[in-house]
């Protein structure tokens, strides 16, 4: 087919068949990544995610993994064109960047590009992006009480490199894992980036011979606005008007004050605005949320709220939607501030959002659900080796209008697996894990009942352990809409020679042979007054363990429940 | 030949279920209605069809291979047992929690997302024991707490018991006391072990699968018991067959015991099918396009036997069944067509099913498929359809397509039509892709083997698409599952769990591990009827590098010198051909595998000598094609009167009552021996 046809010509089949096969493509390189990689965070838990773009690094088409590391594609891309143009690019190059103040997240979240070019004509890329077992930084794993975002690891500012020159045992693979604590795993992971990248790339490339380079860029120029016409068509739908909600972070992990987040949520038209005016200032902690991830957390609620999942989402869906937060606050942190524990901010700005449309669509939204990154470090130093033991915990889903919440499931921000039991054990020897379960009655009440959470149990088996949390919803509930109640508030602490040593969401602690730790998970809230609540699914969550029949006969009423 | 070589294949699906039985005098093939509600009852009417209309006597039937839906159906229509579960005291609801991932990224109001429903919370006990990571006993099993978990359980009235312990894979001791004592105190309730059914890490997949073996096997017992018991009444002397995930045999009596390795095995069937008709026709390395009503399976197999994977899909969960490794895509020949809110024109995944079907169907079904696609493009002959037993209604065809796509597209109807085929195909290219090019495979050096109703319509314009230069459509591609059950072979396979780095690996000690699995294999091999057949042998280890934990199956020969380096080498190469890099870095087993196999002669489906002529019988229809502006002229052929060594050059269409063939300007057919069509591009013959 010829070269240099104009979208306007584009052939609607042309269309349908070569964008279906960049959304493959990209769904390619995302099992790719993960099947290929080493740590257990990336191929176990899935934190990793994988796209398209065009040549001017709009996101075209990507592999749906995890919301909250594709909405900063566009981000850290651009940051790397603006000191290396697009047009000096060499075969073999790529953009590499993990600057939380450059369109990054936090430091864990690299994010690779690799150029494709099309018989000598720069055409898009493939990107990827892994969260990294370890980078360094103060702590292995991670670090809660780092004082700057040098203190979590190393900093890739946005930069240009060449695959075989720099890579491949180059300099920068040396200079990367001397400054990192398992450096086996961590460029493994970085190998399986380069891999994937490698796929998205031949693929765009047979779909470019086929197709024309023409065609190829048509097409993807179609996908953005076809995402654009979806969401502007779902906004018209939505009353004009500005909505408000407010959530916060339990604290700072320094004082008791809570961490307040605000929206005002403005919808007019087919255009809809968020402003984060009146958010709390920055901390010196590691909850500042950089301000790519405040635009990551608002598309995704405003996206799964308004619009059906059959929306592709590129960069297209984020042109109708417009994003502001004040320079050093919480949600627009200014440098240094640590950031490695960005999630928990993100999450409020998420619920803020959440719970402004629910004055204007309450159909569409649901209950504040654990909505928490719970991220849990074990570590131990053996024979000069670190061992190293990091994994991300879900918990009970908000309840719906039409639903109850998820039992036991992660976050909506985020999409990582669990580690298996039998994978961790067999991995480590500083821990055993002795118990994984729900825990009944940690729902909110309601016309629905929010989801259940759930409680972990390690054994302490050596001495000199380091435990490292950064967690939320310790101290203020997930809440209840429209009448239902709020679940119930996650909860850590150590068991010692019979004394209980409460743990704090942001904290870290020495642990002992002999040790139990336990984590509980909060529980969603639920939706619609307890009223409301069917018999027979009281007596079904009895039943089944979800509660017990003295909560129930306390939430419903003894006449309800029966017996 | 004897009156006893009679081989019968039966294959129930979900509308139809396909007869190849093959004789002395060629092949009887046709199909009956399948029914749901009483499988058995297609096979009696085969049965009894077979003797009123073929002559052919039960008492002369000596092979009978059976390839059956009971086990997915009993899942898909949660028909099922009530099952038990009993977990390691602490992880009661290891099958609840599952990975606690989401399936769709921005749904927000989430239902389970996992199978809670094969055992509720009521039905998920706990036994006091555990098992450490190196296999070292930390706490012994509790004999009262079985007696009270089993008891909780018998008193919610289940019909099957799960046990699923942790690390049971390394030391299986404490779930064979959970069975001994169930045996003892409730001899007839079921009872299906992790460690048998699948002895390998994570205990969320193995509890699953275990559980789904739970769940299907009271069905799957009652099922075959009945068709023994038919098969006894009609005197046939052949053991019951069972076409097994892999795409291997079991007699009955084993197939019975790990009943969750029958999830599927219709597709494998196909596969199996595909494979026999290349290697009569002397082809290696092919790709089998399967398409269907709703879906296409797409497989690649290379050197003789398909390609096994170790976790297949079953009613949206990801359970670990070894299965031949297959793609299924969301378009079928009942695929609907629709413009998405952006007037995108899409092709599936909703099917309209058999009821009410394509518009063409005239059964009340208005959005259009790609089979009345088929109609508008002239590749389908209305008259002749499915062998002239279904009336079509072409005008349906045509509006149903100038209503949903051509108007609102501003396309003709004729337009349109070649828009949904080219979606269709492209589609069913992108299969093809991920079983080739995913594995670092080429599909051009490979041969496209249709399969289904459909598949030969689509084929070759596949394989324009794809740069493949040949297409080999086998004699019967509309029954060829029931065919396959006919050439597969018997085959066991047994695995087991081996986590130990190449560092500390041991040749003799990885032999002796392997001698156990071999003496698994053989036992159940001992209860097939295979008489003096030699039985091969071959090993693979899945491995992985030290840090990883999805493992690559690598064959190898465990008597080899330097044995570990070789296997090392293979792997590294394998690696590299799947995901572009290998590392040197140190590398581990995670499990050890042994099949055994065993290959009964195939039967030819081929019908020599049957009449011929249908070259000089040839008529003219009008069918449009991809790429050609306006209709052209093609030669329309029976295909039952095309006689061995007859060439034909598109554009033609040539049709038989269990499938179409449509052949494009630009490539040319040839019968072969075995009377299947060997397709090839014009200029390469």
């Amino acid at each position: 087919m010829p070269d240099g046809i104009s979208t306007t010509k584009l052939d609607p089949v042309d269309y349908a068949v070569v964008s279906q096969g960049l959304i493959a493509a990209a769904r390619e390189m995302g099992v790719k990544l993960i099947r290929s990689a080493y740590s257990n965070i990336v191929r176990e838990a899935s934190d990793a995610s994988a796209a398209l773009l065009d040549r001017d690094g709009n996101v075209v088409a990507q592999a749906e993994l995890i919301p909250m590391q594709l909405g900063p594609m566009a981000d850290t891309f651009r940051a790397c064109a603006e000191l290396y143009p697009v047009s000096e690019l060499q075969e073999g190059d790529f953009y590499i960047n993990n600057d939380p103040f450059a369109g990054g997240q936090h430091l864990q979240d690299v994010f690779i590009y690799s150029p494709i070019f099309v018989e000598g004509e720069l055409i898009g890329f493939s990107g990827t992006v892994a969260h990294h077992l370890d980078l360094g930084g103060g702590n292995p794993g991670l670090t809660a009480t780092a004082a700057d975002v040098h203190a979590e690891g190393f900093i890739f500012p946005p930069s240009r490199y060449n695959y075989r020159r720099d890579w491949n045992g180059g300099p920068l693979e040396r200079l990367v894992a001397a400054n990192i604590r398992v450096p086996a795993q961590t460029i493994g992971d970085f190998n399986a980036q380069f891999a994937a990248n490698a796929i998205g790339m031949q693929r765009v490339q047979q779909l470019a011979a086929k197709y024309g380079a023409g065609t190829l860029k048509a097409v993807m120029a179609e996908l953005l606005d076809y995402s654009e016409r979806r969401v502007r068509a779902a906004l018209r739908a939505v009353p004009d008007g500005t909505y408000h909600g407010e959530d916060a972070v339990d604290d700072d992990g320094i004082t008791d004050e809570p961490l307040v987040v605000k929206a005002a949520v403005t919808v007019s038209g087919e255009t809809i605005s968020v402003d984060f005016a009146g958010t709390c200032e920055q901390v010196t902690r590691n909850l500042n949320c950089p301000f790519s991830s405040t635009v990551s957390a608002s598309l995704s609620a405003i996206k799964s709220v308004l619009t059906s999942s059959d929306i592709p989402f590129n960069e297209g869906v984020k042109r109708p939607i417009s994003i502001t937060a004040p320079q050093g606050s919480l949600l627009n942190p200014n440098y240094p501030a640590p950031v490695r524990a960005r999630m928990e901010a993100g999450y409020r700005a998420f619920n803020a959002v959440m719970k402004a449309m629910a004055q204007v669509v309450p159909e569409k939204v649901i209950a504040g659900g654990n909505d928490t990154t719970i991220v849990t470090s074990i570590s131990h130093l053996e024979e000069g080796r670190y061992r190293v033991y990091l994994e991300v915990f879900g918990g009970g889903y908000g309840a719906s209008p039409n639903v109850d919440g998820c039992n036991a499931v992660d976050a909506p921000l985020s999409n990582c697996a669990n580690t298996p039991i039998e994978a961790t054990d067999m991995d480590f020897s500083h821990f055993r894990i002795v118990g994984y379960g729900l825990l009944p009655d940690t729902c909110g009440h309601g016309k629905h009942r929010g989801g259940l959470g759930f409680y972990r149990r390690y054994e302490i088996l050596k001495d000199d352990v380091n435990f490292a949390i950064y967690a939320d919803r310790f101290r203020l509930s997930p809440y209840g809409l429209f009448g239902g109640t709020d679940g119930e508030r996650s909860r850590c602490f150590v068991e010692r020679n019979g004394e209980v040593i409460e743990i704090k969401s942001k904290d870290a602690l020495d642990l002992r042979k002999g040790d139990y730790l336990n984590l509980y998970t909060a529980g969603g809230g639920g939706y619609g007054s307890v009223e409301e609540r069917d018999a027979a699914d009281i007596v079904r969550d009895i039943r089944h363990g979800y509660l017990t029949a003295d909560t129930a006969r306390q939430v419903y009423g003894a006449e309800k429940v029966g017996g | 030949m004897t009156e006893r070589a009679v081989s019968l294949g039966i294959d129930i699906g979900g509308t139809f279920t396909d007869v190849v039985c093959v004789t002395g005098d060629g092949p009887k093939i046709f199909k009956v209605p399948s029914s749901r509600s009483n499988p058995n009852l297609a096979v009696t009417e085969a049965l009894r069809r077979l003797q009123e209309e073929h002559g052919v006597a039960p008492q002369s039937i000596g092979r009978f291979v059976h390839g059956t839906t009971v086990a997915t159906n009993a899942i898909l229509e949660r028909k099922g047992a009530s099952v038990g579960l009993i977990m390691t005291e602490g992880f009661r609801d290891v099958i609840e929690i599952g990975r606690q991932m989401r399936h769709e990224m921005y749904d927000l109001k989430l239902k389970p997302q996992t199978p809670t429903w094969l055992a509720p919370g009521v039905r998920r006990v706990e036994v006091r024991e555990r098992i450490a990571a190196d296999g070292q006993v930390v706490v012994p099993i509790d004999p009262d707490s079985i007696r009270s978990a089993v008891e909780t359980l018998v008193e919610q009235d289940v019909e099957a018991i799960a046990v699923c312990l942790l690390f049971s894979f390394l030391d299986a001791s404490h779930e064979r006391v959970v069975r001994d004592y169930i045996q003892e105190a409730y001899p007839d309730l079921p009872v299906s072990l992790s460690s048998e059914v699948d002895p390998a890490f994570r205990e969320y997949e193995r509890c699953l699968v275990t559980a789904f073996d739970s769940y299907v096997k009271p069905v799957v017992d009652r099922y075959l018991g009945d068709m023994e018991a038919t098969l006894e009444s009609l005197d046939i002397p052949a053991p019951l067959q069972l076409m097994q995930s892999r795409g291997g045999l079991a007699v009955s009596s084993v197939a019975r015991k790990r009943p969750v390795r029958m999830f599927l095995s219709g597709p494998a069937a196909g596969v199996i099918g595909g494979l026999s008709e290349a290697a009569e026709a002397g082809i290696d390395g092919i790709i089998t396009v399967d398409v269907g009503g709703t879906s296409t399976d797409v497989a690649l197999v290379n050197g003789g036997a398909p390609l096994v994977r170790s976790e297949t899909q079953i009613a949206g969960y990801a359970v670990r069944v070894p299965m031949v490794d297959i793609e299924t895509l969301g378009a079928g020949g009942g695929s609907i067509c629709w413009l998405d809110s952006a007037g995108g024109l899409r092709v599936g995944p909703q099917s309209a099913g058999s009821e009410p079907g394509p518009a063409c169907y005239g059964r009340g079904g208005s959005e259009p498929t790609v089979t009345d696609a088929s109609i508008v493009l002239g590749y389908v002959d209305p008259a002749r359809f499915a062998g002239g037993r279904v009336r079509l209604y072409p005008e349906r065809a045509a509006e149903a397509i100038q209503e949903r796509i051509a108007g609102p597209m501003g396309l003709s109807v004729e337009q349109a039509a070649l828009g949904i085929h080219r979606i269709a195909n492209a589609q069913i290219s992108e299969g093809v892709r991920l079983v080739s090019l995913n594995r670092g495979l080429d599909p051009r050096e490979y041969t496209l083997v249709p399969l289904g109703g459909a598949g030969a319509l689509h084929a070759v314009p596949v394989a324009e698409e794809l740069g493949v230069e040949r297409v080999l459509v086998p004699r019967f591609p509309g029954v060829l599952c029931a065919g396959g059950l006919l050439s597969a072979p018997i085959e066991h396979e047994i695995s087991a769990a081996y986590p130990v780095p190449f560092e500390k690996a041991d040749p003799l000690a990885i032999r002796t591990f392997l001698d156990g699995l071999d003496r698994q294999a053989e036992e159940l091999m001992k209860a097939e009827f295979i008489g003096s057949l030699p039985v091969q042998q071959s090993y693979a280890a899945d491995v992985c590098y030290v840090g990883q934990s999805t493992g690559i199956e690598v064959p190898f020969d465990p008597g080899a010198p330097e044995m570990l380096k070789r296997l090392y080498e293979a792997f590294e190469e394998t690696h590299t051909r799947i995901y572009g890099h290998a590392s040197g870095a140190p590398a581990k087993f995670v499990n050890l595998r042994c099949v055994q196999r065993a290959q009964l002669a195939a039967p030819s489906l081929s019908d020599r000598g049957q009449r011929n002529g249908a070259l000089a019988d040839r008529t003219l229809r009008k069918v449009r094609f991809q790429d050609w502006p306006d209709a052209v002229e093609a030669h329309v052929v029976d295909r039952d009167g095309l006689a061995v060594g007859d060439r034909l050059d598109g554009p033609a269409v040539i049709e038989q009552p269990d499938s179409t063939t449509l052949l494009p300007p630009g490539w040319q057919a040839r019968v072969l021996d075995s009377r299947a069509l060997l397709i090839e591009r014009r200029d390469a013959t």
